[in-house]
């Protein structure tokens, strides 16, 4: 799908690890490019012309990113990427508890380590386990779709369990948002955190959503220039949200690509993004069933798929597959607890994105197929 | 661990002196540093060198020769302490030929008629010696 945008590399390279990072489209380089050749200055602030055209950018991608997901401008504060978002909200706010799920990454983990934490496990008990666990003034803070095999969440019940128990909901869509549909509108999550390198934005950008109904009680975490009205040697008065969140200078060319990137993705409709991310995962579940001596994580689900061998370790096989110009990753993907569960040393992760193609699961498989031999 | 670290010193030694004539093996060198500086540390290896020199290996044999290939990856581990334990003994060897040639000026001391090179025939060590 619109491969001519992307870099010849994508060409030339079998590039399977879009759910670390993207690549990105002229468009939005080009975009980028534009910010430094042509209003290269502080948008928010400067009263120039220059100043002017960057603040009228970066205000148009934040409107760009809050259609993509539903949302209104004033919900979007822009972040260094979901983990930023996520530690804002950690930073910003407090909660009795926070309740999240076996399968969070260390993102979403480590920011709540210092607060009462709860886990619950993601079997077929979930929603009971986790409506269980949650009081007023907590907060559920889950994972939408995992970066390890694509399990999606019912996030749509978990928010009815939030607004019923009184407790705050955060979404990390870090790997949904990219990929699918997704608006606030339905889910009415209280936070949604997201990252701009993930779909095809740059990477240091990031979103963090936050409803009208919690952007008072949110603390920014960082003060200083562009966020206050107005500041005395004892006090300030801060601006609202998002501005209230944006101390410094942001990253202008960064949070424009951002916008573009929404942009190229709106045009697309995420519909047609994720249906081609299900041709994709059918034609990859057709051809993981014909070869022996790979095993798939939760193979039912759809844009990523986490491999492992009892003959090879996971490191090395994508070692192997980097030898014959495929890329995936290979590790533990930043959820080392849930590995200790599963008893699985590492996985290698396969995951797609619009510009993949049959082509590319043919090079995987073909790699994987010479791979085997040495076993 | 104690295994890995074993074959990671071993690597360094091997990576440390090849790696005075090549950049490649300056870079497993480097890794081989950091393995067993992590594994004195108690933590794991982020760049496993043992699975990159395996890799390296079988994979430019698989498509000439799968069954060398396969062979190699199964007994790795053994081969690569063979090689190893060659490698230090010939190094060994030529730097104490070496020394010989520079102090009794031939490679053999005890026979210099057996040492096919001899310094001051061959002026390999010029006005050194």
């Amino acid at each position: 799908m619109r491969e001519e945008d992307f870099p010849e590399i994508v060409r030339n390279y079998t590039y399977l690890d879009s759910a670390c990072t993207t690549l990105t489209p002229e468009q939005v380089r080009s975009k980028m490019e534009e910010f430094h050749r042509k209003y290269p200055s502080c948008p928010g602030r400067s009263g120039h012309s220059m100043g002017k055209e960057a603040d009228k950018e970066v205000e148009k991608a934040r409107r760009e990113v809050a259609d993509l997901i539903g949302a209104s401008k004033e919900n979007i504060c822009f972040t260094s990427g979901t983990t930023d978002s996520i530690n804002r909200v950690a930073s910003g706010l407090d909660f009795n508890k926070v309740v999240i799920s076996e399968r969070e990454h260390n993102s979403n983990l480590l920011p709540w380590q210092d607060y009462d934490l709860e886990v619950v496990s993601t079997g077929k008990d979930f929603l009971s386990e986790l409506e269980s666990q949650v009081e007023e003034g907590d907060l559920i803070s889950l994972v939408h779709v995992s970066n390890l095999d694509g399990l999606e969440l019912p996030i749509e019940k978990v928010s009815t369990i939030a607004e019923d128990s009184g407790a705050y909901f955060m979404v990390d869509a870090a790997q949904s948002a990219p990929h699918k549909a997704f608006s606030v509108k339905d889910l009415d999550p209280d936070f949604v955190a997201f990252s701009g390198h993930k779909m095809l934005g740059p990477p240091g950008t990031g979103v963090l959503y936050a409803a009208e109904r919690v952007q008072q009680e949110l603390d920014p975490v960082s003060r200083g220039g562009g966020a206050v009205y107005a500041s005395s040697y004892e006090s300030s008065e801060l601006k609202e949200f998002p501005y209230k969140m944006e101390a410094g200078v942001p990253n202008t060319s960064g949070i424009i690509g951002l916008g573009k990137a929404c942009q190229y993705l709106s045009e697309i409709g995420m519909d047609k993004v994720e249906q081609h991310e299900q041709k994709l995962s059918e034609y990859f579940r057709e051809r993981i069933r014909q070869l022996s001596g790979f095993e798939c994580l939760n193979p039912g689900e759809d844009g990523l798929f986490s491999l492992y061998s009892e003959k090879i370790d996971a490191k090395e096989l994508a070692l192997h597959l980097d030898k014959d110009d495929v890329a995936v990753r290979a590790g533990q993907h930043c959820l080392h607890p849930y590995f200790q569960k599963l008893q699985v040393e590492s996985t290698a992760r396969a995951s797609f994105y619009l510009y993949n193609n049959k082509k590319d699961i043919e090079n995987l498989f073909d790699s994987l197929r010479r791979i085997s031999k040495i076993f | 661990m104690v295994k890995n670290c074993m074959l990671c010193v071993a690597y360094l030694v091997v990576f440390g002196i090849l790696g005075i004539f090549s950049s490649t093996h300056r870079e497993l060198f480097i890794k081989s540093l950091e393995c067993v500086k992590n594994s004195f540390k108690r933590r794991p290896c982020e760049a496993d060198v043992k699975q990159e020199v395996r890799a390296n290996i079988t994979h430019s044999l698989i498509e000439r020769n799968p069954r060398i290939a396969k062979f190699v990856n199964q007994y790795f581990d053994v081969l690569s302490w063979v090689f190893i334990i060659l490698f230090i003994a010939s190094t060994a060897l030529t730097i104490s030929v070496i020394v010989d040639l520079i102090i009794h000026g031939s490679c053999n001391p005890s026979k210099p008629s057996g040492c096919p090179v001899n310094a001051h025939q061959s002026g390999l060590l010029g006005d050194l010696i």
